[in-house]
């Protein structure tokens, strides 16, 4: 037994223990499983509907193999493949993306990977046990992957992405000049900073769709804007407010300031007239008005309210 | 004797195809029936029907609903608590209890996949002889027109996987077809709903999920499949008859040599590269061109695929039926980075343009930019931009001249790409549902959307990310509202905009002036040429495009909402 054989044993003895910590044990789906189902974490919607189902994809429903066969399998896997084809799978220069090839995809139990490992250029000398156990490894870091096709992990290179990247000086200019009739550091905006310290992203989200200060969050246009501030004007003048329950072309209700609900029917010209107040609608304004072609205001005020702790 | 033995070859085939639905009529301009996912292969979802006009659609009232159309679950497709109305529902209300409908049940999954609830009805409801045919993921129905009775009920057990919503269904003769989710097309007769057969149209394991409704083109059936895990994207023509394949058509290059493989970083992202079809095209019987959308390039957000265009995603293709072979294409988002899918449904129109007769291909894309070609040959005539906060390619302005390239197809702006430091981009300006045109106002009509998002790069990798994955939004949005649109089709101008509660699921247009879509909560009709409201009926979100088509003499309009068909009709 030579250093190299003693390194591969420890080193397989340590991966069976993470695997044991971390994969979920074999058999049905368990909740682990389900996490790059569609419509779980990292699914988008956009597509008519796309939901979640009982079932799912076969990669995040097949039992796993045991951690003792999938710790072989990622020994074997780094020790011969992942040189070419990435410790992540996700290839290299020197060899293709594993995760989205269709024979491993394909694969039910290591035929398809051992047929490719037997007419493998260059060769892998591998016995029928150690394909099973390899293609076993693949199919087990398949079954983490995100929805619509994700590399496992939202951030999967663990790159640390620095959004910071403005000009705070000019992004205080900015603020001065276009969010200070509105805003103010020492006041609705104090230490805004400081609820964003996990992630700024947070922050540049919220201070860009006017929800940093707790402001009233409505999209104009369907249900979104239910109990903004509104105005029914009748044809003979008489104005009438309340909360916006519901608006149609045909129809507006509205909840007077005393309970009552009013509802109006409305003709072919829009009368009654209504009137909604869109409490975003300054900083939809001030968001076109923010957009260059390099998102350099935006960057630069991020920077400047980054450094309100 | 070689004439002889052809025609024994084809004479067990034309006898078993008899009756239902006579190929000649799918190529018939909308009126009568609805044939196809749009009605007619034009896809202009314009009726030459005019009972129903700005006049009298103020008199359409409900004739019959079925508000008890449940989808199929578990082994036996039997709900295990049956909604008012059941499975045939009795039809309109009051009449007495229809006994239940028959289920026919297949399917490779065990019935656990299978979501119990009321149909999610999408797509291309089709109407012939007298039955509605309507479809839900994994559930066909057959439904008497006259009263809303259930016919039958075929019920596909899924294996699961992705869920969209289904675009409905196909007719030939008497057969029917359907994509199944978990990768398989069935036909169906049409007379009892029992499977005749079934294709197999994708790998289930490679993570396709099938869910365009077959389109019946001549002796073709065309059928699309969706992906998001970087397998290649393809469509298939089939035998209507047996299912066997005819040919098939990949989206991107597969082999070295192949068309548009150059403009990939290698064949390898090429082979994975995306441009699904999961919206049917429109068909010229005259060129025998279908011509459809193709999906986004994968990985759809990051880098991975070179600099180049990344052919054939994100474009209009014309493909010759009985080849297989490609006439033409044009790129309506060159190296798009957005998932800026090319599939909405592109309308054929035979029309003037610049003084002449010409026909037209016309699309409103998902990317918010508008486009008129030649359909016979491709040639570009318009491009436009739409939408209030369309900045991807251009300044934010909806004035803002767009940046094209020298086949007027926009150029991004890169700065407006997924990036690590965020990016304030517009989202989706419109999206599958499909569009109408209208050749007597000559204004071509589509959702649209407008929203301003921050959208990160979250996987900056230089091999990109997989899929749809490597990006991710933190809050930033900003609704600026949803609307119809009228669109001059000659100069690709916005000509009036109708400000909506939300809800898009497509749109129809009739000879009678009016327009019917979903708004919010009512179903709606306005005047086509001003978009002045009409008429409504607070029948709850369409799940499917409105129909129109004639029945016993009278123009009926049919509506769908999630386990409830509505028919009305003049009175």
């Amino acid at each position: 037994m030579n250093n190299k054989t003693l390194w591969t044993i420890a080193g397989a003895a340590l991966l069976l223990f993470q695997l044991a910590a971390q994969t979920p044990p074999p058999g049905p789906a368990g909740p682990g499983r389900q996490g790059g189902a569609p419509g779980g974490p990292g699914a988008q919607g956009g597509r008519g509907g796309r939901g979640g189902r009982a079932g799912g994809f076969t990669q995040f429903t097949r039992p796993l193999a045991s951690p003792d066969v999938l710790a072989r399998g990622k020994s074997l896997f780094d020790a011969n493949c992942a040189s070419c084809h990435a410790a992540d799978m996700r290839g290299t220069d020197k060899g293709v993306n594993i995760l989205r090839s269709g024979m491993t995809l394909d694969d039910k139990k290591g035929e398809l990977v051992a047929k490719a490992l037997a007419d493998h250029k260059p060769p892998v000398n591998f016995v029928m046990a150690d394909s099973v156990a390899t293609a076993e490894y693949i199919h087990s870091v398949l079954a983490t992957m995100g929805g619509q096709g994700s590399p496992p992990g939202r951030n999967p290179t663990g790159m640390t992405l620095n959004i910071l990247v403005g000009d705070a000086n000019a992004g205080k200019a900015y603020f001065g000049a276009h969010c200070a009739s509105c805003h103010s550091v020492t006041g609705d905006l104090k230490g805004l900073a400081s609820k964003y310290d996990d992630d700024p992203r947070g922050l540049q989200g919220a201070w860009v769709a006017g929800t940093a200060a707790g402001g009233f969050r409505a999209n104009r246009g369907g249900g979104s804007m239910v109990g903004a501030p509104t105005t029914v004007t009748l044809a003979s003048g008489e104005k009438i407010q309340g909360k916006l329950v519901k608006k149609t072309d045909f129809l507006v209700v509205i909840t007077a300031a005393d309970g009552t609900r009013r509802s109006f029917a409305r003709d072919a010209n829009g009368i009654p007239k209504v009137d909604i107040v869109d409490s975003q609608a300054a900083h939809k304004k001030m968001a076109i008005e923010l957009d260059d072609t390099e998102n350099k205001n935006m960057h630069d005020v991020t920077a400047y309210l980054a450094t309100l702790k | 004797m070689k004439k002889l033995l052809f025609c024994s070859f084809l004479a067990p085939a034309l006898f078993a195809q008899t009756g239902g639905l006579d190929p000649a009529d799918t190529l018939k301009p909308l009126k009568d029936m609805w044939t196809s996912y749009s009605g007619d292969l034009t896809g202009k979802r314009y009726s030459l029907l005019k009972q129903v006009n700005t006049e009298t659609v103020k008199h359409l009232s409900l004739e019959w609903m079925n508000t008890g159309i449940q989808t199929g679950c578990g082994p036996t497709g039997v709900s295990p608590a049956p909604a008012a109305g059941g499975f045939g529902g009795g039809g309109g209300r009051g009449g007495p209890a229809a006994p239940p409908a028959p289920i026919i049940v297949d399917g490779l999954g065990t019935g656990d996949a299978n979501n119990c609830g009321p149909a999610r009805l999408g797509g291309g409801v089709l109407y012939v002889n007298g039955i509605i045919y309507a479809s839900a993921p994994d559930n066909v129905y057959a439904v008497d027109a006259r009263d809303g009775t259930l016919l039958w009920h075929f019920y596909w057990k899924t294996r699961g996987g992705t869920s969209l919503a289904t675009r409905g269904l196909g007719m030939w003769h008497n057969y029917i077809y359907f994509e199944l989710h978990d990768d398989w097309v069935v036909c169906l007769d049409a007379r009892n709903g029992k499977l005749v057969w079934k294709h197999e149209i994708s790998s289930f394991d490679q993570q396709y999920f099938s869910s365009n409704a077959p389109m019946v083109l001549g002796n073709h059936v065309i059928v699309g499949t969706g992906n998001d895990m970087d397998s290649p994207a393809y469509i298939k023509s089939l035998d209507p008859e047996t299912g066997a394949l005819q040919w098939k058509f990949y989206s991107t290059a597969q082999n070295a040599g192949e068309p548009g493989v150059e403009t990939w970083a290698s064949l390898d992202a090429a082979r994975h590269g995306g441009g699904t079809s999961w919206i049917p095209g429109s068909y010229d019987p005259e060129t025998h061109l279908y011509i459809f959308g193709t999906g986004n390039p994968t990985p759809a957000y990051t880098g991975g695929r070179g600099d180049g265009d990344n052919l054939f995603t994100s474009c209009l293709i014309a493909i010759n039926v009985d080849t297989g072979k490609m006439a033409w294409y044009y790129q309506t988002s060159p190296h798009d980075t957005h998932d800026w899918d090319s599939t909405q449904t592109p309308v054929l129109a035979d029309m003037p343009f610049n003084g002449k007769p010409r026909k037209l291909v016309i699309t409103a894309m998902r990317n918010g930019y508008f486009f008129v070609l030649d359909r016979v040959t491709g040639e570009h005539l318009v491009t436009t931009k739409f939408g209030l906060v369309n900045n991807w390619a251009s300044g934010i302005s909806p004035d803002a001249k767009p940046s094209l390239d020298a086949k007027s197809q926009p150029k991004r702006n890169p700065q407006k790409d997924a990036i690590i430091a965020g990016s304030l981009v517009n989202n989706d300006v419109t999206n599958y549902p499909p569009p109408s045109f209208s050749p007597d106002t000559g204004l071509f009509y589509v959702h649209e959307q407008n929203t301003l998002r921050v959208y990160y790069l979250m996987d900056p990798d230089p091999r990109g990310s997989m899929g749809l994955g490597g990006t991710g939004g933190a809050g930033g949005g900003l609704n600026y509202g949803t609307f119809l649109v009228a669109i001059d089709y000659r100069t690709g101008k916005v000509v009036w905009r109708h400000e909506l509660q939300g809800g898009s699921v497509g749109l129809l247009t009739t000879a009678g002036g009016v327009l019917f879509m979903t708004n919010g909560q009512d179903f709606e009709a306005v005047e086509a040429k001003t978009g002045k409201p009409l008429w409504h009926s607070q029948i709850g979100a369409l799940s499917a495009p409105p129909e129109t088509f004639m029945l016993d003499g009278k123009q009926h309009v049919l509506a769908a909402t999630s386990g409830s068909l509505f028919m009305y009709v003049l009175n």
